[in-house]
């Protein structure tokens, strides 16, 4: 293999990876987070280098801020639910109640 | 938070304008429109005023009184109450009310005011109000609610200038708190005539204009005409404006994608660069032009103040599947995507209602479906003009709204005989007065859907189209292959394991593969479809190569299925959070899989027995 052809799967191989990680982070945020979190978490610690403090930092999931009332993709709030969609007093779960 | 940052809330009536004081004062860019009921959650801004003292202001979902009724109304009363979870009291409760329409808002400010915290009214609408005669006497109205009132005009730049300097200021004194009771709730009634006797003068009590107008939009029978007739031209325009556009970006991205790929060296990479890429991505980008003409009407349509009336009129066609007038507005928002729509049932009060309503919104053509519909519209219906007129195309996409719609009612009229509970609840809404939208309002609106389109196109989209490419792509074909390379990558096996099931309805392995993506973002299905057919060596556009590739029964079966297809995955997990049930989830998702193989089952059998 020459490395001209190495290298375009070398490039290949990136977008794939970072492809999956997209489409992960939008069909399971709940789990992504938790990978995120559990990642900052084993690279945040005392006596770690400062580069690996760093990224811990960096692996830290944002909660999400926004809420979805315009629209997917608008919040990046799919599938958590936030604090604040508390609704007190309403009969929750909504449920159907067939015919008996 | 320093000391010194004050928290705001924007309480009042729905549709006085809190959302657009709200954007006003923070720079945001929160949806606003013409009707009651777009804010249904709370919203959070900071804006930092002329002194440097931080404020950080609340949107609240608008409330005709504190006695809530529906989930947006509980977050506004308590948060105004101090109960709401996690939430400090508000410092101040800035009350909005529509300066046109005081009958009806200044009760809610007596209540609020009652509640004994400090509060500032905020007469808004005031250009309107003058525009239409009505005299306010700011000061005596002060002086007999015993509170600061400034005047706004929250769609005009330094419409809010008197509120800023007024809380910038010291913080007003609260009034007493009093008991809220039946008598003292009567008591609000007389002391509201009293202060409009005293400070208000309204030549009339609605604008002219208004009641002309309703005269025919609200006719049992000229009204709904209207209504089919403006629908219809929406549908008729999307195509006619929108197609053109639409056929310059693909033309400009194949010529970009053959040039690219001719500076490239041959490769796995160029074949990503060109049939991923350029083909698949490229081709749904192409749909962008029809996607904003027909959130350009639907904004128009927002701002106009047309759409409450709408609701009204087909109150009674609701009732009779179940619904009420009061799904119209949350169902019409899931014409935009079906996210924003099952959270505008937080303003339906009756818990039965709201459920049927979250459980058909998915019915409604998301604008994720138009790409879709589009390619196989253009691909398989020619351009004829009926009665020399309506464009063939228009008519087609206007029939696959009114299936979604259809299927909604039949939906809905099924639950409503499957359910205990058949009580029929009255329909009470304010219409709006008419306005002329604004061209900044409208192409804000449009800038918005613009970028989330695109923030979707270069996200999830380009994601699983370059999955899509490498699963059509790996592995290559095997020494004295006979078939072409495509058969033997990992998408063929799965496209053919997938067949067994959508055979009976049409579908070739390659559309039975492009549903796969299409549940994580709908428009998807057209990216692996252009890309899956590149890499099979089709040449030439990708409605070319479905027009060759499958039979009209098979392109009217697909078209069938995305009307009724199961939703995506975002619309189940917002459906989960919205109702809190993995029943309702799994309810959703069955009844919409068994309408839409059958739906597409019955079109491609007696298609092909036709044909």
């Amino acid at each position: 293999m020459s490395a001209g052809l190495l290298l375009q799967y070398v490039v290949i191989a990136l977008a794939v990876l970072a492809s999956v990680w997209i489409v992960l982070r939008k069909l399971a945020r709940k789990t992504t987070n938790r990978w995120l979190a559990a990642g900052s978490i084993h690279f945040n610690q005392p006596g770690r280098g400062a580069l690996a403090r760093a990224l811990g930092r960096r692996l830290q999931p944002i909660e999400a801020t926004g809420d979805c009332s315009d629209g997917c993709s608008t919040c990046g709030a799919c599938g958590p639910k936030p604090p604040a969609a508390a609704h007190p007093g309403e009969p929750m779960p909504l449920e159907f109640r067939p015919r008996q | 938070m320093s000391a010194s940052t004050l928290r705001i809330a924007l309480v009042g009536n729905p549709n006085c304008g809190k959302t657009a004081l709200f954007n006003l004062l923070t720079g945001g860019r929160q949806k606003v429109a013409n009707y009651a009921g777009v804010t249904v959650e709370r919203k959070e801004g900071r804006f930092m005023a002329p002194s440097g003292r931080l404020l950080q202001i609340l949107d609240l979902p608008g409330t005709y009184s504190l006695e809530a009724n529906s989930p947006d109304e509980q977050i506004t009363r308590d948060i105004c109450a101090g109960t709401y979870p996690g939430e400090a009291v508000p410092d101040l409760i800035v009350c909005v009310a529509d300066a046109t329409n005081l009958r009806l808002h200044l009760r809610f400010v007596l209540e609020v005011q009652r509640l004994g915290r400090p509060v500032v009214l905020a007469l808004n609408m005031m250009d309107t109000a003058r525009s239409r005669g009505i005299v306010i006497d700011v000061s005596e109205l002060q002086r007999r609610l015993g509170l600061p009132v400034v005047e706004t005009v929250a769609v005009k730049r330094g419409g809010a200038q008197a509120l800023i300097e007024q809380v910038d200021g010291e913080v007003p004194a609260a009034a007493p708190r009093r008991p809220s009771d039946a008598a003292s709730r009567a008591d609000l009634h007389a002391q509201v005539r009293e202060l409009l006797a005293a400070t208000v003068t309204m030549p009339r009590v609605t604008a002219e204009i208004d009641d002309a107008l309703d005269r025919w939009t609200l006719h049992p029978v000229f009204g709904l005409a209207i209504l089919a007739v403006v629908m219809f031209l929406v549908f008729q325009a999307v195509y006619s404006l929108g197609k053109p556009m639409t056929d310059a970006i693909g033309d400009g991205f194949g010529w970009l994608g053959g040039h690219v790929a001719a500076w490239m060296p041959a490769g796995p990479l160029q074949s990503l660069v060109n049939d991923g890429l350029f083909g698949g991505l490229g081709t749904v980008l192409g749909f962008l032009p029809e996607i904003l003409v027909l959130f350009l009407f639907i904004i128009v349509l927002e701002e106009s103040g047309y759409l409450p009336r709408a609701a009204f009129l087909l109150d009674r066609l609701m009732l009779s599947v179940g619904l009420t007038g009061r799904s119209f507005i949350p169902l019409l928002s899931s014409f935009a995507c079906a996210i924003p729509g099952i959270m505008g049932t937080r303003s339906i009060t009756d818990p039965r209602d709201r459920l049927a309503t979250i459980l058909i919104a998915p019915l409604m053509t998301c604008s994720a479906r138009l790409p879709v519909y589009a390619l196989l519209i253009g691909a398989f219906i020619p351009t004829h003009y009926v009665f020399g007129v309506f464009n063939l195309q228009g008519i087609v996409l206007f029939a696959l709204y009114l299936a979604g719609i259809l299927g909604a009612m039949l939906v809905g009229w099924v639950m409503k005989h499957i359910r205990r509970d058949k009580s029929e609840h009255a329909l009470m809404m304010e219409l709006p007065s008419y306005r002329v939208p604004k061209l900044r309002d409208v192409a804000i609106g449009l800038y918005e859907r613009g970028m989330i389109f695109l923030r979707r196109l270069t996200g999830v989209i380009l994601g699983l189209t370059v999955l899509m490419w490498f699963l059509s792509t790996f592995p290559g074909a095997p020494e004295g292959a006979t078939l072409p390379a495509i058969d033997y990558s990992f998408a063929g096996y799965i496209g053919r394991g997938l067949q067994y099931v959508f055979a009976p309805i049409g579908f070739n392995w390659e559309i039975s593969l492009a549903l796969i993506p299409a549940f994580a973002a709908r428009e998807t299905a057209v990216a692996a479809l252009a890309t899956v057919y590149l890499v099979g060596g089709e040449s030439g556009g990708l409605g070319q190569a479905l027009a060759g590739q499958i039979p009209l029964a098979s392109a009217l079966s697909l078209l069938v299925w995305f009307a009724y297809a199961p939703q995506c995955m975002s619309t189940l997990a917002i459906i989960k959070r919205e109702t809190d049930s993995w029943r309702n989830v799994a309810i959703s998702f069955g009844y919409m899989f068994v309408m839409a193989y059958t739906a597409s089952f019955i079109v491609y059998q007696v298609t092909r027995a036709l044909t």
